[in-house]
């Protein structure tokens, strides 16, 4: 196979192994440390697992989460959970009546503890989420979050029913159903969130729906009150999250979201050339996003790993890319 | 009494060459019942190879369609099939697309083999041995712990030890490779795994067979003869008691061969046990239709070989 890149394939078996040598003919082939790369497939990742723990693998690139309390306590610094550029969030249809106050969405919000969902209900495989955007996309920046990312869950309760109060929202008069698709964790999820927002004096059913006709249902304008969706961005970038609540984008504004300021902000940002300034932009389009919350935003997708301590270079990023050329290893 | 020497000396002639020949006309149809089955069952499954998540364009579909015949009617691909087949041809893979079938069997096959031979010869030879032993013994302490090692041995599944080895001489003692191939240390564990319950299965017959044997005609009349009892037992009692085992064998000895998805599975081994498995979910047709010939061979071959052991361990088979 001819290649310019910093590996040349050597060998491949099926379920064995792909193997790949330094290529000499590399531009910067002086500064490739690794020789010779092998990538093993797994079929369970328990079984990386033993190999990694028996230093017979230098990294798994996927992690097995029935474990993850045992690696978490035995693998200190190799075990890796990097936000991943994905968001998990809830959609929510504005378009009726008992959900059209913002002041509404925003203590739904409130309500929701976060943390208890990332370490609990995913064990620690999710990331809490106070923005729409994932953080770690290069040209974006610091992100815009939601102002009560750093307050106890208590006092948030309290705003939450203050806000309820104030939009007019009695203790206990407000149903609302949460829709999910077949998965043990988006149940538990939902689960979770029926108690939270019993605290502020919500009530709420859940109803289960198979996967197939989920997504179509919500594309379709469905009959629904709050979903649970996910986005895993194409490339790193903010606009790739942020166009999916443009007024004109029927097949993802599931929560038929309409605003001309955002939808401006959005052109605008199109039409701007330095980099900068398209960041700041897009910031407002998102902080707008955030107040006016046609969409919660409650989790962060992460990306896990185990890195042995003997290979350098690993970096953890948001695309979960890892090359090899920048790699070496400790004897 | 009749020796058996003798008895195989009159078979080794032309009755044993025709009946082998018969036998191996006979296995062509029975192999062609069976790739007709396969072929038109797995057809009926729903789905197809190219059916993914995100569905193809439509032409690059057609495109793929056209490239592997699927556009034709089946029972035209059922031919198209059978003429590569006669050729030695199994198609190439729609799974892994570097890859022909053939391609695939030539390098995983070997390694099922080794593993599935040794651990075969190793469970024949102490599973014999042990089964003996406990027969003698019977109602003695060596009886009562082989045949509760063998009941605990058949009791454990695979998917149990295998990963229980692997902790334990591989990530905790750090003796052996705790998965992956290559050298003979990798080869330790999984052998070990496939051999175990076939030990404990092969010890229980055995033991079950010599005592009958310990108390046939045959063996009473060969001690009354002044035989010394080693000649008694690993001639005269032994070898009838081996007969369930043979029986045994031949199913046993293609499916170890031919791999076992378990053990390759948690031991990172590059057979082709898990291709069975791995082709029917991806709806690989070539990929199952491959191992349904390749393990349907061994079983033809293995049950040939178990008939004609048979007939030579006991003079009374007749090849009619």
């Amino acid at each position: 196979m001819v290649t310019n890149g910093a590996y040349m394939l050597e060998n491949f078996t099926p379920n064995d192994k792909i193997t790949m040598r330094k290529n000499p003919h590399f531009h910067d082939a002086d500064n490739v440390k690794i020789d010779v790369v092998n990538f093993i497939p797994f079929e369970d990742r328990a079984t990386c697992l033993r190999r990694f723990e028996a230093g017979e693998v230098h990294s798994c690139s996927d992690l097995d989460n029935q474990q993850m309390d045992y690696m978490k306590a035995n693998l200190g610094e190799q075990l890796r959970i990097a936000p991943y550029l994905g968001v998990y969030y809830l959609p929510v249809k504005v378009k009726k009546e008992k959900l059209a106050d913002p002041r509404v969405r925003q203590a739904i919000s409130m309500a929701i503890d976060r943390e208890f969902l990332a370490d609990e209900i995913w064990r620690g495989t999710m990331i809490p989420a106070w923005s729409f955007v994932p953080p770690g996309i290069g040209n974006y920046g610091e992100n815009a979050t939601l102002p009560y990312a750093e307050d106890d869950i208590l006092d948030r309760e309290d705003a939450a029913k203050a806000l309820l109060e104030e939009a007019g929202v009695a203790e206990g008069s407000l149903s609302i159903e949460l829709r999910h698709n077949t998965g043990e964790n988006h149940k538990n999820t939902m689960t979770a969130l029926s108690d939270m927002l019993k605290n502020i004096g919500i009530n709420s059913t859940i109803v289960e729906m198979e996967g197939t006709g989920y997504f179509d249902y919500m594309k379709q304008d469905g009959d629904f009150d709050m979903t649970r969706a996910g986005w895993i961005g194409d490339y790193s970038d903010p606009q790739n999250f942020l166009f999916l609540f443009e007024s004109e984008n029927l097949g993802f504004n599931y929560p038929r979201w309409e605003n001309a300021d955002y939808d401006a902000l959005m052109d605008k940002a199109a039409g701007t050339i330095d980099i900068d300034a398209r960041a700041e932009i897009l910031k407002e389009a998102e902080a707008l996003l955030l107040e006016e919350m046609p969409i919660i935003p409650i989790l962060y997708y992460s990306s896990g790993s185990l890195v042995s301590d003997k290979l350098n270079g690993w970096e953890d990023n948001v695309m979960n890319v890892h090359g090899t050329r920048w790699m070496s290893i400790e004897q | 009494m009749r020796g058996p020497g003798r008895a195989w000396a009159t078979l080794t002639g032309q009755a044993m060459f025709a009946y082998v020949l018969r036998r191996f006309a006979g296995a062509v149809p029975t192999l062609f019942i069976i790739v007709t089955i396969a072929f038109f069952m797995i057809r009926l499954a729903p789905g197809g190879p190219f059916d993914l998540e995100r569905p193809l364009d439509p032409l690059i579909m057609k495109n793929l369609e056209r490239a592997y015949n699927f556009d034709k009617p089946l029972w035209q691909q059922y031919l198209i099939y059978l003429g590569n087949l006669a050729q030695g041809d199994l198609g190439p893979s729609f799974t892994r697309r570097d890859f022909s079938v053939v391609d695939l069997f030539r390098t995983g096959l070997p390694v099922s083999i080794q593993l599935g031979g040794i651990a075969l010869s190793i469970a024949l030879v102490v599973g014999v041995f042990l089964g003996a032993l406990a027969a003698l013994r019977q109602n003695t302490w060596v009886d009562y712990m082989v045949v509760g090692t063998a009941t605990f041995g058949i009791t454990i599944p695979t998917f149990v030890i295998a990963p229980v080895f692997s902790l334990f001489f591989g990530v905790m003692m750090g003796w052996l490779p705790a998965g992956g191939w290559g050298t003979w240390q990798h080869m330790v564990l999984p052998i070990a795994t496939l051999a175990l319950p076939q030990i404990a299965i092969i010890a229980r017959l055995t033991r079950g067979a010599t005592i009958e044997a310990l108390r046939s005609n045959h063996v009473r009349t060969a001690r009354a003869y002044g035989l010394p009892s080693y000649v008694v037992v690993g001639v005269h009692a032994l070898r009838a008691a081996i007969l369930p085992v043979v029986s045994y064998l031949g199913p046993t000895a293609a499916a170890l061969l031919t791999g076992s998805v378990v053990v390759e599975t948690i031991f990172g081994i590059p057979g082709i046990g898990r291709y069975f498995v791995q082709g029917a979910l991806g709806r690989d047709y070539t990929l199952v239709m491959g191992t349904v010939v390749v393990i349907a061979c061994f079983v033809i071959v293995f049950n040939l070989i178990v008939d004609v052991l048979y007939a030579w361990l006991d003079p009374r088979v007749r090849y009619d």
